[in-house]
């Protein structure tokens, strides 16, 4: 039963207008919730945030000095992955998952090496006199141990400043792993510290 | 449930701490020299073994046997865990530089963050491959 606003007078739940004053009654609305679930969240884009990564890690692991960070658990790596992982948590503010940090740090892993790979050729040149030195005492070292053959040979061919397809490939590849381990981690952490993430897809 | 990234992760990260110690045992400067793109190799900053400084510095080593032993350990991903050992890393990063530089603290921050890390670093690459629900 509710009563009349205007005259008091109690009235049927479902009444429309009081039947004493014939003031309307004011229906109580009440909002049911949505039933239609929310859709799935919208495609995340790994690219760019990875390639902002890449940039980043891969400049600052190539410069003489600053690359220095590195020493400091791969500072500059782990903060290329974090970096990757902030841009790409922007996309979706509800939150990644663990996994999608693992993959933009793999990601943004691929682009510093190739980023630190190419800065070295120069880099290389710059510091041909300082390479020179280092391969006299290369040199020197390989005498002292005693190592003959393929080996000597590429550990030779590692330290000229020449800049050769070996040196390059042998660069490369070892960026590759380590900035792509460490990177991933610096992604997964990163989501895991922030704790904005949301429970992987299941994939069949 | 062991998936097969565990079994990987697990394998991989053996192999990289025996690496750590058969650095010194061997006298392998390959093995010097890969580690020498991530860390520091202070002989002054580094546990020995006979007689030879570890191919990586104290905080590093610690992180990683910290880090194989919660991959042996099975240990499940704490966030608040993991942020206590972040920020204690820091604070024991800027105090060194400040005040003591003290190898225990070192070890303990970097062996918190091993221990904390993994267990996420495990799930995250699960998902990744599709492993994880």
């Amino acid at each position: 039963m509710n009563p009349c606003k205007q005259c008091g007078e109690e009235l049927p739940d479902e009444a429309r207008f009081c039947y004493r004053c014939g003031t309307p009654v004011e229906q109580e609305t009440v909002e049911k919730p949505s039933t239609v679930p929310a859709g799935p969240p919208p495609p995340l884009e790994f690219i760019q945030p990875a390639l902002a990564g890449g940039m980043f890690l891969g400049i600052l692991s190539s410069v003489p000095f600053i690359s220095a960070g590195n020493c400091l658990c791969c500072a500059w790596v782990v903060g290329g992955g974090a970096l990757a992982t902030l841009l790409l948590t922007k996309q979706r503010p509800s939150g990644v998952a663990l996994g999608d940090g693992a993959f933009v740090g793999v990601l943004s892993g691929l682009f510093g090496s190739v980023v630190a790979t190419l800065i070295s050729i120069p880099v290389r040149i710059l510091s041909a006199r300082f390479f020179a030195s280092q391969q006299q005492a290369m040199e020197d070292a390989l005498r002292q141990l005693g190592l003959e053959g393929p080996i000597r040979d590429l550990a030779l061919r590692l330290a000229s400043p020449e800049i050769s397809a070996t040196t390059l490939l042998f660069t490369f590849f070892m960026n590759l792993l380590v900035y792509s381990l460490f990177a991933m981690i610096g992604g997964i952490l990163t989501v895991a510290i922030l704790e904005k993430r949301r429970q992987a897809p299941v994939r069949r | 449930m062991k998936t097969k990234t565990y079994v990987a992760l697990l394998a991989g990260s053996t192999l990289w701490c025996a690496s750590i110690l058969l650095g010194p045992i061997t006298g392998s400067s390959a093995i010097y020299s890969f580690f020498a793109m991530i860390c520091h190799q202070d002989p002054s900053r580094s546990w020995q073994l006979l007689g030879e400084p570890l191919p990586v510095c104290i905080r590093c080593t610690s992180i990683y046997f910290g880090f194989l032993a919660a991959l042996w350990l099975r240990l499940s991903p704490k966030t608040r865990w993991l942020r206590i050992a972040v920020v204690f890393m820091l604070c024991e990063f800027v105090f060194a530089r400040v005040l003591l530089d003290a190898a225990l603290l070192r070890s303990l921050s970097g062996i918190l963050f091993g221990i904390t890390a993994a267990p996420f670093v495990r799930k995250g690459i699960e998902e990744m491959n599709g492993e994880s629900m």
